[in-house]
């Protein structure tokens, strides 16, 4: 099934979590955030390459997301816009939304994919829901406390065979050591990997402690070690074996002493 | 979409793999399409389950493909799902489980589901 199809598949699906009759998201549809979460449905509009306008409704506040090929390229909330009025769209417990495929703008506050922008969505409600219970550390403690340094030896892994890339994102979710755009992508992949997936299965059964997740795909491989300091997010090449990798990786966590 | 006996008889030979606590075939629209979890696990959980990943961009992107496949190692347990033509296979085990066991076995299942889903319907008078 190509792209297209597996976008009409998840039409199809958002239209039944919603009531609709599947195929009325050809004139728009509207709903309520509570009956589905709007991260997923920006996964949707994403995967289906939407363009258009997403006006979200919550308690009068009202916020608008602009889509162009399934990517969100500009966004509005009170006096907020780009990434900020992203931030305070999705932090909103409830509401409803409305898609306009034909409306557009011309203003492009928003540069990230959505992937990037997801993963900033989350680091950001995290830190809301931290700061709210919690008194804000001095600013040197704070960094010290949140930003952990990279683990020694992680070059070992580096220079396996198939590994593409590799990034260790502490507790923050913030990558560390030299991070880069590539870093930041594969930082995203892996955390929506572990947050959302591992996340939905651990639920469901009542498990806890995730200590290795890994993803075999058509295009590419994840590894994914968590340890007290972060997680370790490792890029493989198509076919390469993901468990020598991942045993490697959880061995040198496991022992591996944090850089000064 | 009712079960085949293909479906439950493989859900029967992943059940009987010291370890495994159960297991379950999903598709696409996140209908579970066989379950060979013990009644004390929730049906709206794992039908939930079902739902949640079956709507998830990524994990359709990422589950696509013969091969594709998703391991989770908790502390208390092992989730595996692997992809069978347009359904998912989800496998819960315990720590206990062997993985090697447990890799073989799915090689074997996910054959025999392929098998039977490429096969043309069978009538009565064949059996």
């Amino acid at each position: 099934m190509g792209r297209a199809g597996k976008a009409g598949t998840l039409v199809t699906q958002a239209e039944r979590e919603l009531g609709q009759q599947p195929g009325s998201g050809a004139t728009g549809f509207q709903g309520s955030i509570a009956s589905l979460p709007l991260v997923d449905l920006l996964q949707v509009w994403s995967m289906n390459q939407f363009s258009g306008l997403v006006a979200v409704t919550s308690l009068g506040r009202a916020g608008h997301l602009y889509f162009v090929h399934g990517e969100v390229v500009h966004a509005e909330a009170g006096h907020a816009e780009g990434e900020e009025a992203v931030h305070a769209i999705l932090g909103w417990a409830g509401g409803s939304f409305e898609p306009h495929p034909n409306t557009t703008t011309l203003k492009r506050t928003i540069q990230k994919r959505m992937s990037h922008l997801l993963l900033d969505a989350h680091r950001h409600l995290d830190e809301q829901s931290r700061d709210s219970v919690a008194p804000r550390l001095p600013g040197p403690a704070r960094e010290s406390a949140t930003t952990p340094a990279e683990p020694e030896g992680l070059d070992q892994l580096r220079a396996i065979g198939g590994v593409t890339g590799l990034v260790f994102v502490g507790t923050d979710g913030q990558p560390t050591g030299s991070a880069g755009p590539d870093a930041e992508e594969l930082a995203g992949k892996g955390l929506y990997f572990g947050l959302i997936h591992a996340a939905a299965v651990a639920e469901v059964f009542g498990l806890h402690d995730l200590g290795v997740a890994t993803l075999r795909s058509e295009n590419e491989s994840l590894v994914l070690v968590r340890s007290e300091g972060g997680s370790l997010c490792v890029a493989l090449s198509p076919g390469v074996a993901v468990e020598p990798v991942a045993a490697r990786a959880r061995a040198l966590l496991a022992k591996a002493p944090r850089s000064p | 979409m009712r079960p085949l006996p293909t479906h439950e008889a493989a859900l029967l030979q992943l059940g009987s793999i010291p370890g495994v606590v159960g297991s379950l075939i999903f598709d696409r629209a996140g209908e579970v399409v066989a379950s060979g979890f013990p009644a004390v696990f929730d049906a709206s959980g794992l039908h939930g389950l079902a739902r949640r990943l079956a709507s998830d961009g990524y994990f359709l992107a990422w589950m696509a493909g013969a091969q594709a496949a998703m391991d989770f190692a908790f502390g208390d347990g092992h989730v595996v799902v692997r992809t069978v033509d347009d359904t998912w296979l989800l496998v819960l085990g315990t720590q206990q489980v062997d993985p090697q066991l447990l890799a073989m076995s799915l090689t074997q299942v996910m054959r025999r589901l392929r098998l039977a889903g490429s096969a043309p319907p069978t009538s009565p008078w064949d059996a």
